[in-house]
């Protein structure tokens, strides 16, 4: 059983169940109440990845906590704030989150490194957290974007040296790949505020983490952060609602596929092991 | 002699005893070595630069304590790719935990030489306690600069999961061979 659970194809597929079975069970929920696959997706890999332990607290692990509390949070927000408002909270919520995780690394630079970091931080989440939060009533380019963002994340991450990092990503992009299909089956599916607050927060963070804990290059987070705008192409009308799912999602995975190409890219010359 | 320059001399005296078991670790011949099996096929060796560390060394008390401080980004495989990986969250998440200290908490004695030394390792902010054998220990003036210093070899088997190094266990070793090799000038 454990070498099933530790297994990368039961890793890679666990999240995309879970949140397939999530959102069956969250059909006849509260609209935006499908930000909960998401968590889904993310605690079922947190689960075979960490375990409940949250010590030593790293920042990995506040990345964890942060992304499985983003929906829940999200939610509650919707419930009292709404239009710029609620949108203005989630960008200062993802920030703070970002200080949280980020700071321990960012206090130990020198001042002019520490004010790079710190504001290319507080611009990649922000405007990850704001350019998704614009996609929040169109399902299929929120379910579009949150998927290729995270797959791209992830991906990069996991190729530039940091493997729990990757998978985190990867299991988002799998959750956010579920609720994609869903969309573009079923009319009635909505992403919400919450789904691209919990798609941006833990896409954004994980990228940054990559940056600052690994040794992603700072460029790879330029195409990343241009995915939203990707997946705001309009699928034509007429065409079957799956086809203007995959068309929008090859539009969105474009420029996450340039910014794993260029991972790749900036890795080859020091070579694999 | 000067009863004056008598009495100056006993009252420094002791003070002076007490700093001749004060040593300073020599970060150039200081390093943290560690062993680990590789999927099983083969044993694989890095090594890690110790930055600083000071030990007191009383073998006529049997006193003796060691503190020592390892840089996490130093870790060197031979292999850049793998030393980056190291380095990562998945590993020892150098970024955010820069330093690895040892902190001596007891020593036994094999006569008037240290059998074994057991303290504090500290990785990941994690601290649990390791016992190092000391494998040999010498001391003596350095042929050169003719100052008194010692050196030592230790080793210890830990289990890296117990710093909540987990990543790749079983297929990357849980179990590790640390090896120090140590030396330190009188201060």
């Amino acid at each position: 059983m454990d070498r099933l659970l530790a297994s990368p194809e039961f890793q890679a597929l666990a999240p995309f169940v879970a949140a397939l079975v999530l959102l069956a069970v969250l059909r006849k929920a509260p609209s935006g109440w499908n930000a909960l696959a998401l968590t889904g997706g993310l605690a079922v890999i947190v689960a075979l990845v960490n375990g409940l332990t949250v010590e030593p607290l790293t920042g990995t692990r506040k990345i964890m906590i942060l992304a499985l509390a983003a929906a829940p949070v999200g939610l509650l927000v919707a419930t009292v704030l709404h239009g710029r408002a609620r949108m203005l909270t989630y960008v200062v919520l993802c920030v703070a989150g970002g200080a949280w995780v980020f700071w321990t690394v960012l206090a130990r630079k020198d001042e002019l490194a520490m004010a790079l970091f710190g504001g290319g931080a507080v611009a990649y989440l922000a405007w990850l957290t704001a350019a998704m939060y614009a996609l929040r009533a169109q399902p299929l380019a929120a379910g579009a974007a949150a998927t290729a963002l995270a797959l791209g994340t992830g991906a990069s991450v996991l190729l530039s040296a940091s493997a729990l990092l990757g998978q985190l990503g990867l299991a988002l992009g799998a959750a956010a790949g579920a609720f994609l299909l869903f969309a573009a089956f079923l009319r009635d599916q909505h992403a919400g505020a919450a789904f691209t607050l919990t798609a941006a927060l833990g896409a954004g963070l994980i990228g940054f983490a990559g940056l600052l804990f690994a040794k992603l290059d700072w460029l790879v987070l330029l195409p990343l952060a241009l995915v939203p705008l990707a997946a705001r192409v309009p699928a034509p009308e007429r065409l079957p609602r799956f086809l203007q799912a995959a068309l929008v999602f090859a539009c969105a995975a474009a420029p996450a596929a340039v910014a794993v190409l260029g991972t790749l890219a900036l890795q080859q010359d020091s070579g694999g092991y | 002699m000067n009863p004056r320059l008598l009495a100056i001399a006993l009252a420094v005296l002791p003070l002076g005893a007490v700093q001749a078991n004060g040593y300073t670790v020599d970060p150039a011949h200081t390093y943290a070595n560690f062993k680990i099996s590789h999927l099983g096929f083969s044993t694989m060796y890095g090594r890690m630069d110790v930055t600083g560390g000071t030990m007191q060394f009383d073998p006529a008390g049997k006193k003796a304590s060691v503190e020592i401080t390892i840089d996490a980004n130093s870790i060197d495989t031979g292999h850049g790719k793998r030393d980056d990986h190291l380095r990562s969250p998945d590993f020892l998440n150098a970024a955010e935990f820069p330093t690895i200290t040892f902190k001596s908490t007891g020593v036994t004695w094999n006569g008037s030489t240290p059998a074994t030394v057991t303290g504090d390792l500290t990785i990941l902010g994690v601290s649990k306690p390791v016992t190092l054998k000391v494998d040999a220990m010498n001391c003596g003036n350095h042929p050169f600069t003719k100052k008194p210093m010692c050196g030592f070899d230790a080793s210890a088997t830990i289990k890296r999961t117990d710093w909540g190094v987990k990543y790749g266990v079983p297929a990357i070793g849980e179990q590790m061979g640390l090896m120090l090799e140590f030396e330190a000038t009188q201060d």
